[in-house]
């Protein structure tokens, strides 16, 4: 009779399969045909299938580009004179943070028509919003590139081995963030319009359109734990100066990636039981 | 034979609130101002519900509004935890469910990528898609409306759409949600062939339905529920005069407009 219980428990799992951060990472794992049908899905509604897709995800940073270089180079006269690939480097990597983090904030609030019908795992949204921006991040990253050794020459092949994990960890700790937030937006509908305000402040308290040496001591510190600072710096010195990024900046950028996570995880994974009946 | 599905003395509570806005700024304002406070009062949908369900059996499942059907199907669907007791599938067993008019169904995209985007949420691979779909084209009857956005299908054809993946998606246990209230009587017909011939085939279905005739047509045996509780479960006939009985014990309104 026991071996007949042990059977049963063994061959029967719980219908609702959520809740746990264990089984909110296999999810995102184990369903890969719904993440690239989720990815392309989103590609199809934004740009209609149409090639000049492409160029709209592109034409924000440059955009950006383009104002803070007028701004900065010639109006308060910047004289570095790699100053506008700092800015483009910086922009690439803080414009990849900045879509991921406000394009998951409703990811799950956006699909309650489907997830109130269907047993769909949650959690694979917003990594499938991550990964359909880091799509957008790595064509961003060729014109980067292709500016990079325009500027600073061949430096940059010797240390570019290490780009690979540096935009794994901006995409691990952009994860984070996404899993958090998409999961607070369902209890909370405004959060859309705190992620609205607060990545702007964010945006200025990152070393991107200024350097970090000329930033007074009084705001030092605000500026240097930052979140986005290490990633930019990380790309900046990587991409700018061809340098690998010091210990302590790896360090930074695996600290705060793990940080956003781990919590990420967590309280998606607690808010996941209530989710549908909330939504 | 083993269970594909075990409902173990289920209950489901859920959490109905009053003045409730789901926003941040209330959640704040409301340490200051209490009347924002939003007021939480527990209903309980289902109460101590047990069910299991083996393979080639059809269970229809009836009851007035508000009973509980609805929530049980949910509850051996996934979408949400029990509040007590045990829900669990057979690992192995692939659980399809159409449990609202639609199914999910993205109103921009059209049906063929409907279709696509519902099966890769069952894990269906792009390569057996491909294969399956042309059959799915033709059970629906939907050659020449698959490309046109599903906005601009009828409820009843979304029906046949969504109904056309789901069966054709080979499922171990379907779950069924009023599906015929919007098919015309040929797609009910169509829909009635094809349920038994899956149910030979060793399908486990659990149907919710008003109608008694659907239920008569399709299922094996059939559950009562009345107010959450299971109040009967056995053959369809005897729970046919049980249904009866709970809607003589509710007498109608006196007032007639």
């Amino acid at each position: 009779m026991t071996t007949t219980n042990s059977d049963t428990s063994a061959t029967f799992i719980d219908a609702f399969a959520g809740g746990s951060p264990l089984r909110v990472c296999a999810h995102a794992v184990s369903h890969t045909h719904l993440l690239r049908n989720l990815v392309a899905r989103d590609l199809q509604l934004k740009y209609r299938g149409s090639l000049l897709g492409v160029v709209w995800s592109l034409l924000n940073p440059l955009s950006l580009l383009a104002v803070y270089t007028l701004a900065f180079k010639y109006i308060v006269g910047n004289t570095n004179p790699r100053f506008v690939l700092l800015l483009f480097v910086g922009l690439s990597a803080w414009s990849y943070f900045a879509a991921v983090v406000s394009a998951s904030t409703s990811c799950i609030v956006d699909n309650t028509g489907l997830l109130r019908v269907m047993n769909v795992p949650r959690a694979i949204l917003p990594l499938a919003v991550t990964i359909f921006h880091l799509v957008q991040h790595l064509l961003l990253l060729v014109i980067v590139l292709t500016a990079g050794f325009t500027v600073a020459g061949h430096q940059l092949l010797l240390s570019l081995w290490c780009l690979p994990a540096l935009v794994l960890l901006l995409s691990v700790f952009a994860w984070g963030w996404a899993l958090a937030l998409s999961a607070l937006c369902v209890s909370y509908r405004d959060v859309r319009h705190l992620v609205e305000v607060s990545l702007p402040m964010l945006f200025w308290a990152s070393p991107i359109v200024y350097d970090i040496a000329r930033v007074p001591d009084a705001i030092r510190t605000l500026i240097v734990w930052s979140p986005a600072t290490p990633f930019v710096l990380g790309y900046q010195a990587l991409l700018v100066h061809g340098q690998v990024p010091s210990g302590g900046a790896w360090l930074a950028m695996t600290a705060y990636a793990l940080l956003a996570a781990y919590g990420g995880l967590m309280l998606f994974a607690r808010l996941d039981r209530s989710m549908v009946e909330v939504l | 034979m083993t269970d594909l599905v075990v409902v173990d003395r289920a209950s489901k509570h859920f959490e109905v609130r009053y003045n409730y806005s789901p926003q941040l700024k209330v959640a704040l304002l409301s340490w200051v101002h209490p009347s924002l406070r939003w007021q939480i009062e527990t209903r309980t949908a289902l109460d101590d519900v047990s069910l299991r369900v083996q393979p080639g059996e059809a269970v229809g499942l009836i009851g007035r509004n508000g009973s509980g059907k609805s929530t049980l199907l949910r509850l051996i669907s996934g979408l949400y935890p029990p509040t007590r007791g045990r829900v669990q599938v057979r690992r192995d067993a692939r659980l399809v469910s159409i449990i609202e008019l639609g199914a999910g169904l993205h109103p921009e995209l059209s049906g063929r990528d409907n279709a696509h985007l519902i099966a890769s949420l069952y894990g269906v691979s792009r390569r057996d898609m491909a294969r399956l779909y042309p059959s799915i084209v033709d059970y629906a009857q939907l050659e020449g409306r698959m490309h046109q956005p599903a906005k601009t299908l009828s409820t009843g054809m979304l029906m046949r759409l969504a109904f056309a993946v789901c069966v054709h998606l080979s499922p171990d246990v379907l779950l069924l949600d009023e599906v015929f209230a919007v098919g015309d009587d040929r797609f009910k017909r169509q829909c009635i062939r094809t349920l038994h011939l899956m149910r030979e085939r060793g399908t486990a279905i659990v149907l919710v339905s008003h109608s008694v005739d659907a239920i008569r047509a399709m299922c094996t045996s059939a559950c009562v529920l009345e107010q959450g509780r299971l109040v009967f479960h056995g053959g369809v006939e005897p729970a046919m005069s049980c249904y009866a009985e709970v809607l003589e014990r509710t007498a109608l309104p006196e007032s007639v407009v």
